[in-house]
């Protein structure tokens, strides 16, 4: 066994009022020890819905298929109280709104105590050592005066960072994070990425990061995924992503970025109820043939780490 | 174009004992007709409050704001009426900015009623709608739909639509793309930048995305704590920042190992 997280063929739907939204459909990912990996995508293309599926956090409305294999046991076939286990201590999630992840009249030092003491049993005195040595390890420069604080005292990247911190204390060999800088101020942005990469070094897991921002992936991760409309459409090592996209959806991304000359890519995505038949991106592909608006494409590997959907490859 | 001198603003707090607060102090700039001035600088460094002055949203504490060479700072009335014609904003959430009560179609002319641009229920205000809806590129079944019926995109394009039509002097961006997608993004800032073109307002853009700042800026003020760091062109600014608090800014942004101090959003307090 060589990956420590592997899905196979997993999809989620929703029955929604106007009909079924298929937010994630038929994707394989496997994910090694140690490895982090991106998962890139813009609102709406089902990529939180995908984080969620994994630790089975989706509304009781999803149907999910498919297997889900976490160090070789299969999450999908457990029971809620077995998943319990797994959440938190080998899995950890990350929210992206730290504002409503944090116990609004709790101290924060009590909540990460609290959370320590859920994996340990240990005094709250040890433990409130403990967390001060985790708030010290993320470069917070006064941890007591923030473990005296409660969560409205601090900025949004304070909290998020503390949301990290808390993550950390069970020392899980995954962690799953959404969107941990979404709403961020660009600089406040660089130390949670900080606080991310110093989590990662000190729990040395692997870990999929959820984002919309190309740039922050590029920071972080090792592979980076990319999803358009419920499916990836592309993964490769991320150096490869930019520097030879082969999806014509990853290139127009990239070009749209203000740093390449915000060339735009035109269109809108297309919607999850109604999927287009064929490929998903054919209706904004400048590449567009005859051929892409009848067969959907098949993940193809152009070399062993890179792999793309689409009909010019073929 | 438009010109802010020494533009300062205090904010007080408390009733038996008086705390000031100095969100902006002392700000001096210029814009001319079809350019764009750019202002940078971390999260409560004064550079929304900049904004709600210049569109005359918040009384500035002293400063003067200067429009085609006549002092607005302290108009009121039907002058200001005509003065928030003249400047225009648009705002950071899209979701937030529109009325959800009530059709795209009226949220637009309700701005252009508001100012008699042409007669109510005209054949004109009927093409005028038509125009607006092909300039920022919506269909003309989006006007009949409801906000929250539209995507965060399409929203900040009914706004755009909204402003334009009034045919502003100024334009004040307060971070229009924040939360939106790159690729939305993309088409949202060459929106903007074409219509610059075509109408030739001056526009004020705030932004914490430095690539953005890069790619839209002629100029670029940096803030940090209410004052001015650095002001100058956008790629000397890039290139070579002269003040320290700059540097950092750049770096911090791409990432590199020196981040700037989040506590220095606590503004300087008197």
């Amino acid at each position: 066994m060589d990956s420590i997280l592997e899905l196979k063929n997993v999809s989620t739907t929703f029955n929604s009022r106007d009909g079924f939204v298929k937010a994630v459909s038929g994707v394989d990912l496997a994910i090694a020890p140690g490895e982090i990996v991106g998962l890139v995508g813009e609102t709406g293309c089902g990529k939180s819905v995908l984080g969620q599926t994994i630790l089975r956090l989706t509304p009781s409305s999803a149907r999910t298929e498919g297997s889900i294999l976490f160090n070789g046991d299969e999450l999908t076939a457990m029971s809620e109280k077995q998943l319990q286990n797994v959440r938190g201590r080998e899995i950890a999630y990350i929210n992206q709104n730290p504002s409503e992840s944090l116990d609004p009249v709790m101290k924060v030092g009590n909540q990460i105590v609290e959370s320590i003491r859920l994996y340990e049993k240990i005094s709250k005195n040890a433990a409130a050592r403990k967390a001060g040595e985790i708030l010290q390890s993320l470069s917070f420069e006064d941890p007591d005066a923030i473990m005296s604080k409660y969560p409205v005292e601090l900025s949004g990247g304070m909290k998020q960072r503390v949301m990290v911190a808390m993550a950390m204390c069970g020392r899980p060999p995954f962690m799953i994070a959404d969107e941990p800088t979404k709403g961020l101020d660009a600089l406040v942005r660089g130390q949670v990425i900080d606080s991310l990469r110093r989590f990662i070094e000190y729990a040395r897991c692997a870990g999929l990061i959820i984002t919309h921002d190309l740039k922050f992936a590029r920071a972080i991760c090792d592979r980076i995924a990319i999803m358009y409309a419920g499916e990836i459409v592309e993964i490769a090592p991320k150096e490869e992503v930019f520097s030879k996209p082969l999806h014509p959806y990853l290139e127009g991304l990239i070009a749209s970025m203000p740093q390449n000359g915000l060339h735009v890519l035109e269109g809108s995505p297309c919607s999850l109820i109604d999927l287009p038949e064929g490929c998903r991106f054919h209706e904004r592909c400048r590449y567009c043939t005859d051929r892409c608006t009848r067969s959907h494409p098949n993940m193809k590997a152009l070399a062993p780490d890179h792999e793309v959907r689409c009909c010019r490859y073929d | 174009m438009i010109k802010v001198e020494n533009l300062t603003k205090v904010y007080t707090s408390g009733f038996f004992k008086r705390t000031y607060h100095k969100a902006v102090d002392a700000v001096s700039f210029e814009v001319k007709a079809g350019r764009t001035l750019c202002i940078i600088g971390e999260s409560g460094c004064g550079k929304s409050t900049v904004c709600l002055m210049l569109t005359r949203l918040l009384d500035p504490t002293s400063g003067r704001i200067i429009l085609d060479g006549r002092d607005v700072s302290s108009i009121r009335g039907r002058e200001l009426k005509e003065y928030h014609r003249n400047v225009q904003i648009i705002f950071q959430n899209p979701e937030n900015a529109l009325d959800p009560r009530i059709r795209i179609k009226d949220s637009i002319l309700e701005a252009i009623r508001n100012y008699g641009i042409v007669p109510r229920g005209s054949p004109e205000e009927k093409a005028l709608l038509k125009d607006l809806m092909g300039m920022v590129g919506l269909q003309h079944e989006h006007l009949e739909r409801y906000p929250w019926e539209l995507s965060g995109g399409q929203i900040q394009r009914a706004i755009i639509a909204r402003v334009i039509a009034l045919k502003p002097k100024v334009l004040v961006a307060d971070e229009p793309t924040s939360m939106l997608d790159v690729s939305v993004q993309a088409q949202i800032l060459t929106l903007l930048k074409r219509l610059q073109k075509e109408h030739g307002f001056a526009m004020l853009f705030i932004s914490h995305d430095l690539d953005v700042v890069r790619a839209v800026g002629d100029e670029v003020l940096v803030m940090n704590r209410g004052r001015e760091v650095e002001r100058g062109g956008t790629e000397s600014v890039f290139r070579s920042p002269q003040a320290e608090y700059t540097r950092n800014l750049l770096r911090a942004f791409y990432y590199e190992k020196e981040v700037v101090r989040e506590e220095s959003y606590v503004a300087a307090d008197q």
